[in-house]
Order: C-alpha cells, then structure tokens, then sequence
C-alpha cells in the first residue's frame, strides 16, 4: 500500500475514440493487467509513447523522466551515449498506473535489465508483414521456432500488437549483446537461405522484396520492443499479447487482442510467457560452434 | 555574443553607451523543406502573376492594402523621413515597481553592457536602481521601429525587456464563458488549495526541459545513425554454407544432448562437436 502521490486527470477523456476507450478503462485495464505485466517490465528501462489528446492526435517518444514526476518513481540513469538519459522503470502498480495518466500508451522495454545492461535476458525476432496479410509472418515464426528448436532453444510468440509478430528466446544472462547478436544474425541468415521468397532482412524498407522482414539488428543496449501487455496506439486499442504457438498454428491474428478482452483472456489462461522470467538457456554451445 | 544593437542610455542629462546583445535564445527545431523525390532543398521564386515573369528584389515595392486590391505604395524615402530623430537612444521616461507591470507586457529581454567610456555612469545607473528597487520605462527605437521597454537590474547587469503597447494585447473579454460563475463547494475549493499547497515548490527553471525537442532530437539522431550504419552484410562471408553449418550445429547439440541423456555427463560434448564441425 503506497500514498498516491498523484491523481488521475481527465478520466472521461477518449484516448481510443473509435474503440470507446476512455482514460479510466485504460487505467481499468493496467490494474488488471499489473500482476502479470510487471515481473516482464521490472529494473528494464522504459521509452514511453505518449499520445496526450488520444491515439488520434499526435504522439512522442519519451526517454527522460519528465518534470512533475512524483519521488515515488523510480529511475535509473543510463551513461552509455553522450547525453545521459534518465530512464522511468516500472517497479510496481503505482508507477505504472501513474504512467497510464499521462497517457503513455505503449511501453517498449530494454532487452537487458538495469543489473547487466549489456547482457541481455532473452533474444527477439521481429516479425514484420512487408505486404499482404499475417499468413507469410505466420509461416516464417513456424519456421523460426523449428529452427530455434533444433538448437535446444525453446521459444515464445508474441504480437507486436501493430501487424507484426515477436519471437522471445529466454537466456542466461551472460553473453554480451556482441555475442547474442553473433546467435540473431546466424539464425537469421539461415532461414533467409530456406525461404527467400518469404523473408527480407533488408533494413531500408524500398530493398525489402520479401513479403515478411525479420528484424535482428534492433538487438543492442538502448534497444527496446513492446512489453507484453503494452497496448499501442493503434484505432482498435490493440495490445502486445503473449501467445502459445498452439494458439498462432490455430490461426490466431495480432488484431484478436485489444484492451478490452485482455483481462478476461488473462483470467483464463494466466500470464503465457510467465517460462520467460524463469527459464534461461546457455548461448555457450552456439557461440563456441560459430567460433 | 554578437553585438545587435549599440546606443545611449539617456536619463536626464547624462547619456550612458552601451551595447545590446539578446538574452534568450530560440531553441526551436529547424526543418528545411526539400523535394520529396530527390531531397535537394526547395527554392523560393518570386512570381508576378499578372506579367507572369520571376522577379528580384529591385522589382518589388512595398505597398499598404487601403481596401481590397488597392493599395498605397511606400518608398524606401517615405521610411526614411519617419525614421525618429533619436533612433541611437533609450530614453528612460519613468521609474515604476516591477510588480506593477502584468507578465503579459513582456516581450523579449536583451542585456545591455557598458562600453569602456562609461564604466562609471554604467555603474551608477545600475547601483541607484538597484537601492531603489525600481525599474524604469523607456523608449527604444529596434530596427526602425518605435518599442515601449522596461529598463531593470539582473545580477550584475541592466536588462532591457521590451513591452507591448497596451493596444497590442488583447482583451480577455473576447474569451468564450468569460468571467462565467462556477458553481463549487466550498469543500472542494479546500481540497483544491490543499492540493495547491501540497505541489507548492520553489521556482527552479532547471527542473523544466522541453521533452519535445529532446524526444525530436533523439528521433533526429536514430535516423542520423541509421542512414550512416552499415546495412548487414546478409550474404555475408558465410554465404552458401550456413544452411550447412545450422545442419551441423543442430546435430551437435542433439548429439551432445542424447549423450547427456544417456551417460549423464556432459564430457563426451567437446570431440563430438569437432568431428561434425568438419562438415561444415
């Protein structure tokens, strides 16, 4: 139990007007979602996307604590580039809640935590459909996951919450992001030889001729993908939903999650990617083949 | 700093020189507009549509619309001739309390420095208003044009804030529901001051920072790097054969792992990872 060193403003205010998605349901659907959500956002630095008059109107990204932050917050200050940033990390309800009413609307979160920010707790594939619909980004993760699985690696499909698809690979935190990226690249090199006709790795969007691009460069410290649960400035009120892969070979579609089902999708099966934040896997076998 | 202006002070019989230089700066983020298709920077023509020819500027005049379509044309002399007389001063007309001049008059600070012939009259000038606690209204001509200003101390320097004229600030009365009566509780006004006096801070200008421009810096910045990183080296020196070295690690690691399974140690790992490696 926290003081509320803060109060929630503008409830009634539409942040998805054609979803009827007001402030306080949005608030609604953290606290709802807060027992599963933060163990994946906890000591990870945030870059918030605020959208203040609603997704309709404009948005920005935000690294550095804002001002009139409450003390309550905590914070972790990262040195790495030349300008410090003061990144918020979402530790508890309050701070997350806090950061729903000044309309952060999607949350996307380091690959490492602020223990070891250069060694990484899982790796990610970025699915991205070029053209056409989810079927070719489907068949690529399909392809991923059995290649993943041939390594011994076991791993976790996600919705980006936008088109795309995530693929998460939980690891030991102890390979710099120099190596795990060594592990990205040959995987991705690999299925790109099996399916060219479906994979683009081309990073400039006018060289992709590939209907699915597989994003393994955004894999670096000050990198960050949507947190599970994160909802996105999309019409619909979508949101990053954690997925089974018996679920994504049943046919399901990132547009089947939003915040208004969330909740009681959450009651019924629990958190999928809970595994994540418990089971690691050795990069050691891989990195000593590739050298 | 660059020097925008250079005059006198005059304050009764004494004329105090001085130098202005502006105290803020806009930290606006600038955007150039190019041609989508190939990026060069759009240039700006001056057309006449009636003759329909491009002009210089020794073909424009300036002109004042009377009325729709006419207008009275305004020569470099008529400027000239309204030009005020003592362009090169501010004249100091009255001192005033700061606290009797609304926010909402202020314009633009500059500061103003002594040049080294009026060190002392700089300095006294500074010093009495400072004693006095007063601020004085002048009058400054700024690029040929006639400004109100407020003459003051900061730190250890005199500031010049130019002001409105009282007729360039417009009436709140215009505004929608203006001055319309609320209906609150008097509860709630309490509720509300406690909250007021509970966020009461002292103003420290340090603690507010454009998270705009810092967010479209770092977006500037990303793109910056991107457009300069090198793009991955996709057939790469590997090339041909990373199908068949995932075939290999594949089997490696199956092997390593049934040999784990059944002798349940993991030492026979190393030789048999090397004997496939050969493949690769």
């Amino acid at each position: 139990m926290s003081i509320a060193l803060w109060q929630i403003t503008h409830p009634e205010k539409l942040l998805w007007p054609e979803a009827n998605i007001r402030k306080i349901d949005y608030l609604r659907y953290l606290a709802d979602v807060s027992d599963v959500m933060l163990p994946h956002l906890r000591d990870r630095p945030v870059t918030f996307i605020r959208y203040p008059h609603g997704v309709d109107g404009p948005s920005f990204y935000q690294k550095n604590v804002p001002a009139g932050t409450p003390l309550s917050v905590q914070t972790y200050t990262d040195h790495s580039h030349q300008k410090p940033i003061e990144y918020v990390l979402i530790n508890d309800a309050d701070t997350l809640l806090w950061a729903g009413n000044q309309a952060c609307i999607e949350f996307h979160i380091w690959f490492s935590t602020t223990r070891e920010p250069e060694y990484p707790t899982h790796l990610a594939f970025d699915l991205d459909p070029v053209w056409g619909d989810f079927e070719p980004t489907r068949e690529v993760a399909f392809l991923i996951r059995d290649t993943l699985h041939g390594l011994g690696l076991p791993s976790y499909p996600k919705t980006s919450g936008k088109e795309g698809l995530q693929i998460y690979i939980p690891i030991t935190p102890r390979h710099h992001y120099n190596e795990t990226r060594k592990v990205m690249q040959f995987i991705a090199e690999y299925v790109i030889k099996l399916r060219p006709d479906l994979i683009t790795l081309e990073r400039l969007v006018k060289d992709r001729h590939a209907p699915v691009y597989v994003d393994f460069l955004q894999h670096a410290r000050n990198k960050t993908l949507p947190a599970p649960y994160s909802p996105r400035g999309t019409k619909l009120g979508t949101v990053s939903a954690p997925l089974s892969w018996n679920e994504l070979e049943k046919g399901a579609v990132p547009s089947d999650y939003t915040i208004s089902n969330m909740s009681a999708r959450i009651k019924q099966k629990g958190d999928l990617h809970a595994d994540l934040l418990s089971h690691a896997n050795s990069l050691d076998d891989i990195l000593h083949f590739l050298h | 700093m660059h020097t925008m202006w250079k005059g006198s002070i005059s304050f009764g019989l004494v004329s105090i020189p001085v130098k202005m230089f502006a105290a803020t700066e806009d930290k606006d983020v600038r955007f150039r507009y190019l041609h989508k298709t190939c990026h060069t920077p759009v240039k700006y023509t001056k057309r006449c549509p009636h003759c329909d020819v491009d002009l210089t500027e020794d073909d424009i005049v300036r002109g004042f619309e009377i009325e729709p379509n006419r207008f009275v044309i305004m020569t470099d002399e008529d400027f000239q001739n309204l030009q005020p007389k003592q362009s090169r001063s501010i004249e100091i007309l009255d001192f005033v309390q700061l606290s009797e001049i609304d926010p909402i008059y202020f314009e633009k600070s500059y500061y103003l420095s002594p040049e080294e012939t009026s060190l002392k009259a700089y300095g006294l000038l500074r010093e009495a208003m400072e004693n006095t606690g007063k601020i004085a209204i002048a009058k400054i001509i700024i690029r040929s044009s006639e400004s109100l200003a407020a003459l003051r101390v900061y730190g250890d320097t005199l500031l010049l804030a130019t002001l409105y004229f009282p007729d360039e600030v417009r009436s709140a009365k215009e505004l929608p529901f203006y001055g319309a009566k609320a209906d609150v509780d008097p509860r709630e006004i309490d509720m509300a001051t406690a909250l007021i006096d509970h966020l009461s801070a002292e103003f420290n200008p340090e603690k507010y920072t454009n998270e705009y421009r810092i967010a479209l810096l770092d977006v500037i910045s990303a793109k910056a790097a991107g457009e300069t990183a090198e793009a991955p080296t996709v057939s790469g020196a590997r090339g041909g054969n990373v199908v068949d070295l995932m075939r290999a690690l594949q089997e490696s690691i199956e092997a390593a792992k049934s040999s784990h399974d059944t002798d349940q140690t993991p030492t026979p790992r190393k030789p048999k990872r090397k004997s496939t490696r050969k493949t690769g």
